[in-house]
């Protein structure tokens, strides 16, 4: 197979096929079979360019600081995202316990050291990575007799009439997202964890996702999702003024003082529907998302990055990116608009019949919820031709606290005073 | 499990590890409860009349198998 970006879609294509998900093509299989030059080596099996002697199993990010990790952090390759129910009961005191708790077990596994009573200590060696992250709930804010503290738009979401959520995939009062570049590392901190939440909380959902193993491709690479979109780019770069506007809450936002060098988190679990995806031609696919599948380009562009152009028109005097495509209707003009994704694919195993049962957990960090995801959410769920191929199945939004500094524990700032 | 005899002697500058399972401090008759995510201070009182003063963090803890009946193995 070529490498080569197959040329953009020649001429305009009808609008009907493609809202149909119709202009089917065959599928070419020509060559298809063939892997990737030089991977394999002569038939034993054996690697023939092997990698440079490195090992990320030790690479550590800071716990402690001003926000979080886990968000401007690189996406690690897997992550599990958790979220417990308090117990009847649980008040502010004893989220202060929970919480001091499990920030002291999070500040050690991430620096590759054994929480306290770990009966699997040795697995905490290899930190890859590991963050841990927690959200804050709409409900937690009454559970701490702290409703007043609420950011006003911290609401679970409305519904929309894309939507078929399931239950098992909604709220929560507590999010721990726990991310890390190996399977074992982040199973590991999510036994820890839960298992110190128990006094406290019951496990309410898990969600475990991931994204190309560490270090296949450049961490600034946009990587593909399971529809084999690239997925995020658009995304305001961390570390940049961009990023920080849209991201981190300050004192201008007004609202909740605790909250500022925090952020809020949308987690959506989104159904692909592969079936009826893999029914639709590149063209049709790429009219839905207004991007190339090949290289992410917008239709009006040569390069991924480059903006696109929703003015520019074809010779039938017709938008080139249609005004319904996904990147029309995402579009937001103003940085402080923007979101920031951190998504991760799931992929669940297919029933009897070989239907796939796999998607994206589609994580967004915004200042404010209503503000800034709503917006964006509610000019999706209108008029979106990618939503023929996708589906909301499960929703759920956190407060995220700053950061804490050593000696602290996150939500310090919240449900620190007596 | 039992009582160490003559307890622990830690050179100087030196160090001993209590862990799951080894050597450890245990709290007999405890009147006030400990709860999970308690900050609970200790101060150890050394033979040399000197004290040593640490902060532990309270744990539901499964007891790796040990008899936590006193005097016995």
């Amino acid at each position: 197979m070529s490498d080569r970006p197959p040329a953009p879609a020649a001429g305009p294509v009808s609008r009907r096929a493609l809202l149909t998900g119709g202009a089917v093509t065959a599928a070419v299989t020509a060559g298809a079979v063939a892997v990737g030059a030089s991977v394999l080596g002569g038939g034993d099996g054996t690697v023939t360019a092997p990698p440079k002697d490195v090992l990320y199993g030790g690479q550590m990010v800071p716990f402690h600081g001003p926000h979080q990790a886990g968000i401007a952090t690189p996406a690690q390759a897997h992550g599990a995202f958790v979220a417990l129910d308090l117990a009847a009961g649980v008040d502010r005191a004893a989220l202060r316990r929970l919480m001091l708790l499990l920030s002291d077990d999070a500040a050690r596994l991430t620096q590759g050291r054994a929480p306290l009573a770990d009966g699997q200590p040795e697995l905490a060696q290899v930190p890859a990575r590991l963050t841990v992250t927690f959200g804050f709930g709409p409900r937690l804010f009454d559970a701490a007799g702290l409703a007043d503290q609420r950011p006003a738009t911290l609401l679970q979401l409305p519904a929309f009439k894309i939507d078929k959520l399931q239950e098992r995939w909604c709220g929560g009062d507590l999010l721990l997202q726990i991310c890390a570049d190996d399977p074992l590392t982040v199973a590991h901190a999510q036994r820890m964890l839960v298992k110190d939440s128990r006094s406290f909380a019951t496990v309410r959902w898990v969600q475990r996702g991931f994204r190309r193993a560490h270090a296949m491709q450049d961490d600034g690479v946009t990587q593909r999702n399971v529809l084999g979109q690239l997925d995020g780019t658009g995304n305001p770069a961390p570390g940049s003024d961009a990023f920080a506007g849209a991201v981190w809450r300050t004192a201008a936002d007004g609202g909740p003082a605790w909250l500022h060098g925090g952020t809020t988190v949308v987690l959506r679990r989104i159904r692909a529907e592969l079936e009826a995806w893999d029914a639709a031609d590149t063209a049709g696919k790429e009219f839905a998302v207004g991007r190339r599948l090949s290289d992410g380009a917008p239709l009006t562009g040569r390069h991924e990055q480059d903006p696109p152009d929703l003015a520019a028109k074809n010779e039938l005097g017709l938008t080139v990116i249609s005004e319904f495509s996904h990147v029309a209707r995402a579009h937001v003009a103003d940085d402080r608009q923007r979101i920031f994704r951190r998504p991760y694919n799931y992929d669940e195993p297919p029933t009897a019949d070989g239907t796939a049962d796999c998607g994206l957990i589609f994580a967004s960090f915004q200042r404010d919820v209503g503000n800034q995801f709503l917006p964006i959410q509610r000019n999706l769920a209108e008029a979106d031709l990618l939503n023929e191929w996708v589906t909301p199945i499960g929703s759920a939004v956190f407060a995220v606290p700053p950061g804490c500094e050593p000696g602290g524990w996150i939500g310090q700032g919240l449900l620190g005073s007596a | 499990m039992r009582p160490k005899d003559g307890g622990f002697v830690i050179p100087a500058n030196g160090s001993h590890e209590f862990r799951p399972g080894g050597d450890h401090l245990m709290l007999m008759d405890v009147t006030t409860e400990v709860k999970a995510g308690d900050q609970v201070s200790f101060t150890l009182t050394l033979q040399g009349g000197g004290t040593v003063s640490f902060t532990a963090i309270g744990k539901d803890f499964a007891a790796g198998n040990e008899s936590y009946l006193p005097g016995m193995g």
